[in-house]
């Protein structure tokens, strides 16, 4: 009963990864590829819900969908609308892209298939324990990568600032004018 | 004994780093004092006296502990890290020294230049002193931000934009790949520790799919680094359009970041050598004739500079195949330990040279014009004798004329792939070489016999500018180079014992 | 993975009241379609062009920063869990982690970027 379940569970989850995700490529509205991310980041949380790495599911909802997926769409908006309609959606290398991304997931699919998977051999434990162990992970056996990351954090803040603020201001439209206000 | 005292030795082996990163804070922190006014003048020297601070540290740094792992297995200190972050920082302050200059010529100095460089060269030595993939990772990401923020540091420039565009969206793919690469290791070998990764790499992992996998992607991820063929569509974009004191620092510090963990990397693989030799080789080999191929059709001398790039990516790449033949009998061990300590010398005379032709480069730029062409090169011999023999010194070492640096480095690699055995590598470079040496001739050409292209120099011009100007950062950069191109050349042993005995 | 079932259903149950709540009010509304009914709605003024335009470079400098710190926050919590049993070490670490990016904070707000200029 429960392995049917994690069944039913895996192959919704699917669909609603790769759905959006081929919506969030073929979509010609930038804006709403970019919401069409958020379904799919979804469906990966479920996924990480599904191996039980509860962390990894509250870290995906808050960074992924809560802040990355936010700028994301900041950054679509900072585009004109480049999307004519009529503008073509593909090139001349189209299909040989297509042929080779197809091959690429035949290959992982192989990959996968092939490989001798041993299974889980210890149980990682309830969210707390679980927790636990990565807060400790962090602070030990991690403790160079952890610290690299706030620098790698902090370069990107710097860079940002950096590429914005060199920008010459705009000659007119000073503040908001994107915003016509409601309320 | 106790936490602290681990810690400290944790700490001590990273004390270049550390010098690093608290010389970047200092110059941000500063930033508002050293924007304009009189203390614009000390970014520079802040910024190379961070890159100097993290040398000499390296050099004095205690013996102790050394070749021993940190931080519970994450990073290491060994001869190659420390010969390959000798020639990084050497690089890292010929690099400020040409910046100084350059950016002030061009009106577009600020502090955060210097700072983010010195974060770019933290990363750099990351990669280098890492002992598991994911420390390795986050080096390549913190070196490459820098380096594409650095691309696109001239903002009013769109060749400058695209260049960082370009960089970034095609380096954040390799990231990617190199990320997935990591995940499959992890995948086999259930953990991303080097040492893991080599006993199972023992056991036959490199046999199984995934296996296969995880390394063709960690190669191709390197490869887009050091810019090899097929993966170096970016580069010639990128050398052309950034600031050229960005790109002389982008294009040795790139490389010798990702040759170095490229080297610990294979050398971890050694034991699955059939999976990833064969496509190291045809990489190399590929690089190796395409590179020299496209640069002859070069007249801007920055995209020249870039194919040649690829080319000694290709002759990199033969040091870096070298590393499987380590477990073939005698030989091939005494051809690992050659490529290894061959190939930093190469990277040595390769920064030496690249730093010093894109000094010239910075040299003859001014406010209103940045010299990039051939054409800028034009009679430089009789219009500027010493900028000119400099520059014609520097295309010697990097074509491998003997006496020169870049000769010495390439003959090491050469003997070295000769002594594993590899006879058709050996060939290719040997071939290619003497192509390459045709395009960096052409450019001493230039610079010798022909007439320069307005006989008199402007009331502006840089004629009038040169004698200041000599005193100034770009021109200690170029008198570096240039001594240690022709003392590494005549006397190699120097540096040899030196780069092999650094503690 | 009870808990996820518990947070599924009650997705679900979401879904189900507004889908309900607007199927009925669909049901019980009269119906008077009208073109002035479908514009944008803006305080009564009619909205002038398209609402797709070139936002302010601004708003990415705050997304960015906001990602940056969300990270951080992400970090902080199974830090939190574990600290006392790692003891100082820990402690001192998370001072840097913060710290770090603590600067970074203060060095936006003194170049400015934290504000609408």
């Amino acid at each position: 009963m429960t392995a049917h379940l994690g069944t039913i569970a895996f192959v919704s989850l699917t669909a609603l990864t790769i759905l959006p995700a081929i919506m969030v490529v073929s979509t010609r509205n930038l804006v709403h590829a970019g919401f069409w991310m958020l379904p799919c980041l979804i469906g990966v949380a479920g996924f990480y819900a599904l191996l039980e790495a509860h962390f990894f599911v509250v870290v995906q909802i808050l960074i992924y969908i809560g802040a990355i997926l936010v700028l994301i769409m900041f950054a679509l908006m900072l585009t004109r609308d480049v999307m004519d309609p009529k503008e073509r959606q593909t090139n001349a290398m189209g299909v040989w892209a297509g042929v080779i991304c197809g091959l690429g997931l035949l290959a992982s699919a192989h990959m996968l298939f092939r490989h001798p998977w041993v299974g889980v051999t210890s149980h990682p434990g309830d969210a707390h324990a679980q927790t636990v162990a990565l807060g400790k992970a962090l602070v030990t056996r991690y403790a160079l990568p952890f610290e690299a990351a706030s620098v790698l954090l902090l370069a990107a803040l710097i860079a940002a600032i950096v590429i914005a603020k060199s920008m010459r201001p705009p000659a007119a439209s000073v503040g908001c004018d994107g915003e016509v206000s409601g309320g | 004994m106790g936490a602290p005292t681990q810690a400290i030795r944790d700490l001590s082996g990273i004390l270049p780093i550390l010098v690093l990163w608290g010389v970047a804070l200092v110059i941000l922190l500063g930033a508002p004092l050293l924007r304009r006014g009189p203390g614009s003048r000390l970014a520079a020297p802040l910024g190379g006296a961070g890159a100097l601070g993290a040398l000499l540290v390296l050099l004095r740094g205690s013996s102790d502990g050394f070749g021993d792992t940190l931080f519970a297995g994450a990073a290491l200190t060994d001869t190659l890290y420390s010969s390959g972050a000798f020639v990084l920082l050497l690089g890292g302050f010929l690099s400020v020294l040409v910046a100084q200059t350059y950016l002030r010529s061009r009106d577009l100095e600020k502090p955060e230049y210097y700072a983010i460089m010195l974060l770019s060269l933290s990363g750099a030595l990351l990669m280098m002193q890492a002992n598991d993939l994911i420390v390795l990772f986050l080096g390549l990401e913190l070196m490459s931000f820098g380096l594409y923020v650095l691309a696109g540091f001239a903002r009013t420039d769109a060749k400058s934009d695209e260049a960082a565009l370009k960089y970034f969206l095609l380096g954040a793919l390799a990231s990617a790949l190199m990320l997935y690469g990591i995940m499959l290791t992890y995948g086999v070998a259930a953990s991303t520790e080097l040492s893991n990764v080599q006993s199972a790499v023992a056991r036959g992992a490199l046999k199984e799919p995934m296996g296969i996998a995880a390394a063709l992607l960690l190669v191709i991820g390197l490869c887009f680094k050091i810019a090899a063929v097929p993966f170096h569509q970016w580069s010639p974009d990128v050398y052309e359009g950034a600031p050229t004191s960005a790109t002389a620092f982008l294009a040795t510090t790139a490389k010798i970041g990702a040759i170095v963990a490229f080297l610990r990397v294979c050398d971890t693989i050694a034991g699955g050598y059939h999976t990833w030799l064969p496509a190291i080789r045809a990489i190399a080999i590929l690089s190796m004739i395409v590179g020299n191929l496209i640069a002859i059709a070069q007249t801007n001398v920055k995209r020249m500079l870039a194919y040649s790039g690829v080319a000694h990516a290709g002759y990199l790449l033969v040091a870096v195949a070298c590393m499987g033949f380590r477990l073939m009998g005698t030989k091939g061990t005494q051809a690992s330990i050659l490529a290894m300590t061959g190939a930093v010398f190469y990277l040595l005379a390769y920064a030496l040279a690249l730093i010093g032709a894109f000094g010239v480069l910075a040299y003859l730029s001014s406010r209103d014009k940045d010299a990039q062409t051939l054409n800028d090169l034009r009679g430089l011999a009789s219009s500027q004798p010493a900028v000119g023999y400099a520059m014609v010194l520097f295309m010697l070492s990097l074509a491998g004329i003997p006496a020169t640096a870049g000769f010495i480095g390439k003959w090491q690699v050469f003997y070295a792939v000769l002594t594993g055995g590899d006879v058709a590598l050996a060939v290719t470079m040997a071939l290619t070489s003497a192509m390459g040496v045709y395009y960096y001739l052409r450019v001493v050409w230039y610079i010798v016999f022909e007439e320069s292209a307005a006989p008199k120099p402007s009331p502006t011009g840089h004629g009038v500018e040169a004698r200041p100007r000599a005193m100034t950062g770009v021109g200690a950069a170029i008198t570096i180079c240039c001594i240690a191109t022709i003392g590494l050349g005549i006397l190699p042993a120097a540096i040899s014992s030196f780069l092999t005995v650094v503690r | 993975m009870h808990a996820y079932l518990t947070a599924a259903m009650f997705t679900l149950m979401g879904f189900a009241f507004v889908a309900s709540t607007l199927l009925l009010s669909r049901l019980l509304r009269p119906s008077a379609p009208n073109p002035d009914k479908l514009e944008t709605y803006e305080c009564g003024p009619l909205p002038v062009g398209d609402a797709w335009q070139q936002f302010n470079m601004h708003y990415y400098l705050f997304a960015l920063l906001f990602v940056v710190f969300d990270v951080e926050a992400a970090f902080l919590y199974p830090w939190a869990v574990a600290y006392k049993q790692v003891g100082l070490y820990a402690v001192v670490e998370m001072i840097l982690f913060v710290g770090l990016l603590g600067f970074g904070w203060a060095y936006a707000w003194r170049r400015k970027a934290l504000e609408w200029d």
